[in-house]
C-alpha cells in the first residue's frame, strides 16, 4: 500500500523525514518496504478551459480555442474527447513535457497551433489512478478547477509515498487515518504522554430528513452482526469536484463519480468499506443471507459469478445484489442516471469475508480489510461521514439510517504481571505498564498483580493476555530486551539415525569424486515423457501448479539430472559426474515420498591433457561406483541385465537386493540424448536409499588379515561368448578355498587364435592363509577341481600355455 | 727396472686424465689386467738380483696401489658425472600444469545446512526432519492458522488435494514433535519447503528452512534473542549483530522479524541491504499458547520460542550469492566455487 506523506501531514503534524518515519514505523511493526518519491518532470504546463472546438474538414484534426487565464490561444489537436467547458492541461510554447520534448509553435496546413493539449502520459501520471476516459484521451480535470494555474499546483503530483507492507492482523493500518494513529503513538512515546486519537476524527453533524424505509433482515448474525442502510434522495451524479479529486489522487484511488468516489474515500481514509446502491433498482426488503447454489450475480467488474453458501450476500426480493464485504453488483451500481441512493455501512466477520473471497478467487480493498478485522464500532460513524459528503458534493438529502445490530460487547483483557515477567524473562514494572498503555491510548484498571485493559475498538488484534505481552515488547522496544542463553538439563544432542546415514552417504559419494546437485522436485509431464515414464497412475499432480513446467512431483531423479547435464554441456562443462540424494514422490492410495540416489556420468575423470592421459567414464565405471558403495555398506546386491525405455537395450541392468529390485543403471539411449541435443555418452544409475539403510548393519568390526606372504595365480578361462562373466565368477567362487582373498578380472579377449564364438577371461587369483605360508601344491589341488566345475557349469576350459 | 716403473707411472698419469667410465675400465685392464703393464713387471722380477728384489717388489706394489687408487678415484668421479648427466636428461619442466583428476564436492546448500546443524547440535538442539507432503492440519491449523486466515495468503501453497499440501515451512515438524515428546524440547527442524512463488532472483518455488523450537518451564524472550544472536555470530562472524522488529506470525506472540547487520557493508548501507544496514533473515517469537494447547501442552506451565530462517538466504548472505536460482541450476562453474 502506498501512503502519501502529504496527506498524512494534512491530518497529523510531524517533523520526521520520510526515511525517519519509515524507520520508526518499521521498528513499531508497521513495515515500510521503501519510499517512492514522485516529482513532476514537466515544466510550464498550465490549466486551460475549452471555449470552442471545431472539426477541421478533410482532416482528423480539431481546432480548439482555449482560455488560459489572461488570454485565449488557438491549438490544433487530434483528440476527440473534448467539449467546450472542459478544463484540460495545456503545454504552451517553450514548455516541456515528460518526454523532454520542447513544445514549439507549429503550423498544420497553414493553421497555427500555439502549443498542445496533454494526456496523462505527457504529464507522467500513473494510469492506475485515472478513470478510463482520462487514460484514453486528453486529461479532463474537475469542472471547478481554476484556469491558468500550474498543473503541479492543481494535482498533488509532488509527494513522497511510504510503501507499507500489510499486516495480516492489523486492518487498522490499511487506511490513512490508521497510519496517522501509528504516528500518534510514536509521538506519544517520544513525548511521554497519552495518545490522543480523537484529534484524528472530524466531528460531523448530519442534517437528516425522514427515515430509511427499506426493511433489513440479517439471517446470519455471526457473520454480519451490524448493518446500517441509509436512504439518500435526490442525488446529482457527476464527476467529483477538485478538492475530493485531489484527495483521491493522494489516496491513489481511481475516480468514478462523486458518490462512488466518496465511498472510496471513506474506505481509504477511515478504513471502512461502504457500498452505495441505486435505491430505485432495489426490490422490496434487504436480506443478508448465505448465497444459494445456482444463484448468480454480475459484479461491478461485469463478471458473472456463481454463488454458493460459502458466500454471504446482500439480496433483495429479486436475488443477490452484492457479495457481502467483497464486491457490489453491477445491476444496482450507482450511475449518472441514479436519483436515490442506499448507503450500506456494515461489519462483516473476518471468516465470513475470507471464505467468500477465497471461494470466488478475488481480493478487493474491502475484502482485505474485513478479513483482517475491521473496526466493529465504526460503521455508524462512517455512514454519517459519507452521507455528509454526499449531501455536500452530490446535493443528496440523507434520511436517518435503518440499523440492525447484534454486536456483542467487547470484553477487557487481563494481564497478569507475573505471567508477563515469566515470558519476557525480566522484571515488568507497573509504572512502565501504565506508560505503555497510555502511549497506545488504552483504558485500564489496575489490580494488585494485574492490569485489566480495554483496547480501542479498532485493535481487534488484542484478544488475550499474550497479545498484551506483545504490546509491552513493542512499546518498550524489541531491542531493549537483554539476551540470555538457554539454561537446562544437559543432554547429548543428535541427528536422527536416518539423517546421519544420508550425510554419510553424501560424503562417501563426494570421496568417490562426484559433485552433489540439488534440483527442483517439481517437473513437467514432457520431461517425464522424454525418459519414457509410463506409470502415470502413480504420478502426483499439483492441483494448482505455478506452470506446466512444474506441474508434477518428480517420481524419479533422472529428468532433472538430465537437465543439469544439458545445462552444463551448454556451458562447456564437458566432464560431468554428479549425484543427487533427494525425495521422489508417488501415489499408492496415499501420497508417498522416499529418498532416491541418482548418479550421472558423462565425459571423463580427467580433463584433456598434454600427456594424453584419458580416463573416460563408462558404464562399468558407474557400476564400479555402485559396487564400492554396496561394499562400503556391506549390502549384498546383484546386477541382472534388464531393459529400460530410456536405456541402451544391451547396456542396462536392474540392481537387486535379495529378490527385491532397489535400483537400476545403464547407458542412456541415443534416442533420449538426441532429443536433448546431447552427443556424448551418458551413464546413469539410481537406487532407493531407504532400502540401502534397511539392510545396512551399521557396524564395522575388525577382521584379521594374513601376515604370511600371499600366493598369486593367473588363470585364463575359455568360454562361449554369450556366457555372463558373473556365472564364470560364481563357478570359481563355488569351489574356491577360504584362502582365496581376491579375484580380479584383468583381461577379456576374443578373436584369433581362439575359435569363433569363444572368449578368453583372464583372472588373477590371490590366496593367503592366516596361519601358514601357502605352497604351490595347495593351489594346484583347487585348480584341478575348478577345471571340472567350469566344464560342468559354464562349459569352460582353463587355457594352458 | 727403475726406469720402467717410472715410465709406467708417467704413462698412467698421462692417460688417466679426463677419461670416461668406459675408458677407465679399459685403462684398468691395460695397467692392472692379467697381461697389463704392471703384471708384466712382475715377469721381469726373475731377472732382478735377489738382494734388490725386495726393494723392487715394494716399488711395484707401490706403483700398483698408486694406479688402483688413481683409477678408483677417477671412476668415482666419472660415475658421479655420469649420474648427474643422466638426471639432467630426466629433467621435467616443473612449470608444466599437473594432471587434473576430477574430485567431488557437496552442494553449497548442503554445506550450509550441515554447518547450521552443527552449530545447533553444539547448543544442544536435536536435528529433526519430517515429510514434505503434509496435512493441512500440521502445516496450518495446528499452528494457529485456521482455514481462510489471511496469513495463508502470505504463503501461497501448492495443494495435492483439499487437505494435503506441500509444506510451506518446516514448522509442521514442530507440531509432530510436540505431539510425540514431552517438554523439555530443544530441536531444529530442517528441510525442503514449497511456496507458489514465481522464480526470480530472490524467490524459488522450492527452498530449505531451518526451524527452531525450544519448550521448557522457563524459556524466555531473552533466550530467543540470545540463541539467535549466538547462531548468527557462529554462522556469519563475531561482529554480526541481530536485530528484532515487531512482526506477525500466527503461531508466535510476541512475534518478530529477525535481521542481521549487513555482512557486506558492515551496517553502513549498500545495495544488498537496500541502504538499511540490515538483512532480513526470517521470523521468530514466543510460541503462541494456542499452539501449545493444540498439542496438549499446558501453556500455564510450559512456554518457549520458535524461529524459522531460510537456508538459501543464509548461504546467499554468507557467500554473496546474488541469485537464488543458481542453487538449482547446478552449473559446475557455480558448484565448484564452494569446495567442501
Ligand atoms: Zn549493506
Amino acid at each position: 500500500m502506498l501512503t502519501s506523506i502529504k496527506m498524512l501531514k494534512s491530518i497529523i503534524q510531524f517533523d520526521y523525514t520520510p526515511e525517519e518515519l519509515g524507520e520508526k514505523l518499521s521498528m513499531m511493526g508497521l513495515e515500510v518496504e521503501g519510499i517512492t518519491k514522485v516529482r513532476h518532470r514537466f515544466d510550464g504546463i498550465i490549466t486551460g478551459k475549452v471555449k470552442t472546438i471545431h472539426h477541421i474538414t478533410d482532416t482528423k484534426l480539431n481546432k480548439a480555442i482555449i482560455n488560459v487565464g489572461n488570454e485565449n490561444v488557438q491549438i490544433i489537436t487530434a483528440a476527440s474527447n473534448l467539449k467546450s467547458g472542459d478544463v484540460i492541461p495545456v503545454a504552451l510554447p517553450h514548455s516541456k513535457v515528460v518526454s523532454g520534448a520542447d513544445i514549439l509553435k507549429k503550423d498544420f496546413k497553414g493553421i497555427a497551433s500555439s502549443g498542445m493539449l496533454c494526456s496523462y502520459s505527457e504529464l507522467g501520471l500513473d494510469p492506475e489512478i485515472l478513470s478510463g476516459e482520462e487514460k484514453e484521451g486528453i486529461l479532463i480535470l474537475p469542472a471547478d478547477t481554476p484556469v491558468g494555474e500550474k498543473i503541479e499546483d492543481i494535482l498533488p503530483i509532488d509527494d513522497d509515498y511510504l510503501e507499507l507492507s500489510l499486516l495480516p492482523d492489523r486492518a487498522d493500518a490499511f487506511c490513512l487515518r490508521g497510519v496517522a494513529r501509528w504516528i500518534e503513538i510514536i509521538k506519544a512515546k517520544e513525548e511521554d504522554r497519552w495518545a490522543n486519537f480523537s484529534q484524528l476524527e472530524e466531528a460531523v453533524s448530519l442534517k437528516m430528513e425522514g427515515v430509511t424505509n427499506i426493511p433489513i433482515i440479517i439471517e446470519n448474525k455471526e457473520f454480519c452482526p451490524f448493518y446500517s442502510g441509509r436512504f439518500i434522495k435526490d442525488v446529482t451524479i457527476t464527476a467529483s469536484l477538485l478538492s475530493l479529486r485531489q484527495k483521491l489522487f493522494m489516496l491513489r484511488m481511481r475516480p468514478v463519480n462523486n458518490v462512488v468516489d466518496i465511498t472510496n474515500f471513506v474506505l481509504s481514509f477511515y478504513g471502512q468499506p461502504l457500498h452505495a446502491f441505486d435505491a430505485d433498482i432495489i426490490k422490496g426488503k434487504i436480506c443478508i443471507r448465505p448465497g444459494k447454489k445456482g444463484e448468480k450475480i454480475q459484479t461491478l467488474d461485469e463478471i458473472e459469478r456463481n454463488l454458493s453458501n460459502a458466500n454471504l450476500v446482500i439480496a433483495d426480493e429479486s436475488g443477490p445484489i452484492a457479495i457481502a464485504g467483497v464486491i457490489g453488483g453491477f445491476k444496482t451500481a450507482v450511475t449518472e442516471k441514479t436519483k436515490n441512493v442506499l448507503l450500506e455501512s456494515a461489519y462483516f466477520s473476518p471468516r465470513c469475508v475470507a471464505r467468500s473471497a477465497r471461494n470466488l478467487g478475488i481480493i478487493t480493498d474491502a475484502s482485505a480489510i474485513f478479513e483482517r478485522g475491521a473496526d466493529p464500532l465504526f460503521p455508524s460513524k462512517a455512514s454519517i461521514v459519507a452521507a455528509n459528503l454526499i449531501s455536500k458534493e452530490a446535493y443528496g438529502i440523507p434520511a436517518k439510517d435503518n440499523v440492525v445490530s447484534y454486536l456483542p460487547p467487547k470484553n477487557p483483557v487481563n494481564l497478569r504481571i507475573a505471567r508477563a515477567e515469566k515470558i519476557l524473562g525480566e522484571k515488568v514494572e507497573k509504572k512502565s505498564l501504565r506508560k505503555y498503555f497510555n502511549f497506545e491510548g488504552f483504558d485500564f484498571v489496575e489490580k494488585e498483580d494485574q492490569f485489566i485493559v480495554s483496547a480501542l475498538s479498532f485493535r481487534v488484534d488484542i484478544k488475550e493476555e499474550v497479545d498484551l505481552i506483545e504490546e509491552i515488547v513493542r512499546m518498550k522496544g524489541y531491542n531493549e530486551f537483554g539476551e540470555a542463553l538457554i539454561v537446562g538439563e544437559l543432554k547429548g544432542a543428535k541427528r536422527t539415525e536416518y539423517e546421519n546415514f544420508i550425510w554419510d552417504l553424501k560424503e562417501k559419494l563426494v570421496k568417490l569424486g562426484l559433485d552433489e546437485i540439488q534440483t527442483i522436485s517439481l517437473v513437467s509431464e514432457s520431461s517425464l515423457d522424454l525418459v519414457g515414464y509410463t506409470d502415470k497412475k502413480k504420478l502426483i499432480k499439483l492441483l494448482n501448479p505455478l506452470s506446466i513446467d512444474m506441474a508434477f512431483m518428480r517420481p524419479l531423479l533422472l529428468p532433472t539430472a538430465l537437465s543439469v547435464l544439458e545445462r552444463n554441456k551448454k556451458s562447456e562443462n564437458v566432464n560431468v559426474s554428479i549425484f543427487e540424494v533427494g525425495k521422489v514422490f508417488y501415489k499408492e492410495k496415499l501420497f508417498k515420498e522416499t529418498d532416491e540416489l541418482g548418479i550421472l556420468l558423462s565425459g571423463a575423470r580427467t580433463s584433456k591433457n598434454y600427456l594424453g592421459v584419458h580416463f573416460p567414464y563408462s558404464l562399468l565405471y558407474l557400476k564400479g561406483l555402485f559396487e564400492e558403495l554396496f561394499l562400503y555398506y556391506d549390502v549384498p546386491v546383484t546386477f541382472a541385465a534388464e531393459k529400460f525405455s530410456f536405456m541402451h537395450p544391451y547396456q542396462s541392468a536392474g540392481i537387486y537386493l535379495k529378490e527385491e529390485k532397489i535400483g537400476y543403471l545403464g547407458t542412456i539411449s541415443m534416442a533420449v540424448l538426441n532429443k536433448l541435443g546431447l552427443t556424448d555418452e551418458v551413464f546413469y544409475g539410481a537406487i532407493n536409499v531407504e532400502k540401502l539403510l534397511e539392510h545396512y548393519g551399521g557396524k564395522i568390526n575388525f577382521e584379521t588379515f594374513s601376515l604370511y606372504p600371499s600366493v598369486k595365480r593367473d588363470i585364463a578361462i575359455i568360454v562361449d561368448e554369450d556366457i555372463a562373466e558373473k556365472d564364470v565368477r560364481n563357478a570359481i567362487l563355488s569351489v574356491a578355498p577360504h584362502e582365496l582373498q581376491k579375484i580380479i578380472l584383468f583381461d577379456i579377449y576374443k578373436g584369433s587364435p581362439l575359435p569363433p564364438g569363444k572368449k578368453n577371461l583372464a583372472y588373477s587369483l590371490e590366496f593367503s592363509s592366516v596361519d601358514k605360508t601357502l605352497k604351490g601344491e595347495d593351489i594346484n589341488k583347487f585348480i584341478e577341481i575348478l577345471e571340472k566345475t567350469l566344464q560342468e557349469k559354464v562349459n569352460g576350459k582353463i587355457r594352458k600355455e | 727396472m727403475e726406469d720402467k716403473i717410472k715410465q709406467i707411472k708417467e704413462e698412467f698419469k698421462e692417460k688417466i686424465k679426463n677419461k670416461s667410465l668406459k675408458e677407465l675400465k679399459e685403462l684398468e685392464i691395460y695397467f692392472l689386467g692379467r697381461k697389463g703393464k704392471v703384471s708384466i713387471l712382475f715377469q721381469f722380477f726373475k731377472t732382478v738380483p735377489k738382494e734388490r728384489r725386495k726393494h723392487f717388489g715394494a716399488k711395484i706394489n707401490e706403483l700398483k696401489s698408486f694406479i688402483e687408487k688413481g683409477i678408483s678415484t677417477e671412476i668415482q668421479r666419472a660415475e658421479s658425472i655420469e649420474a648427474s648427466r643422466k638426471l639432467e636428461e630426466e629433467k621435467i619442466d616443473v612449470t608444466l600444469p599437473g594432471i587434473k583428476l576430477h574430485t567431488g564436492g557437496l552442494h553449497i546448500l548442503s554445506q550450509t545446512i550441515s554447518r547450521a546443524e552443527d552449530i545447533f547440535l553444539s547448543m544442544g538442539f536435536d536435528v529433526m526432519v519430517g515429510p514434505e507432503i503434509e496435512e493441512d492440519y500440521y502445516n496450518f491449523e495446528a499452528l494457529n492458522i485456521p482455514e481462510f486466515h489471511p496469513a495463508r495468503a502470505m504463503q501461497d501453497t501448492f495443494y495435492l488435494s483439499k487437505k494435503i499440501l506441500l509444506r510451506t515451512q518446516t514448522s509442521p515438524i514442530q507440531v509432530r514433535i510436540m505431539e510425540k515428546y514431552k517438554p523439555p524440547i530443544r530441536i531444529i527442524a530442517m528441510g525442503r519447503c514449497y511456496r507458489k512463488d514465481a522464480p526470480d532472483s530472490s524467490h524459488f518455488p522450492v527452498f530449505h528452512q531451518i526451524e527452531g523450537l525450544v519448550i521448557d518451564k522457563k524459556v524466555t524472550f531473552a533466550n530467543l534473542k540470545g540463541t539467535l544472536s549466538l547462531f548468527a555470530k557462529r554462522m556469519f562472524g563475531e561482529e554480526v549483530k541481530v536485530r528484532f522488529t515487531p512482526s506477525y506470525f500466527p503461531f508466535v506472540e510476541p512475534g518478530a522479524e529477525t535481521s542481521i547487520s549487513c555482512v557486506i557493508c558492515g551496517g553502513k548501507g549498500c545495495s544488498v541491504c537496500k541502504n538499511t544496514g540490515w538483512l532480513e533473515m526470517g521470523g521468530s517469537g514466543m510460541v503462541h499458547p494456542n499452539v501449545l494447547k493444540n498439542v496438549g501442552i499446558d501453556p500455564e506451565i510450559y512456554q518457549g520460542f520458535a524461529f524459522g530462517w531460510g537456508m538459501e538466504r543464509i548461504a546467499m548472505v554468507k557467500h554473496k550469492i546474488p541469485d537464488i536460482r543458481m542453487f538449482y541450476q547446478n552449473d559446475l562453474r557455480f558448484l565448484k566455487q564452494f569446495k567442501g
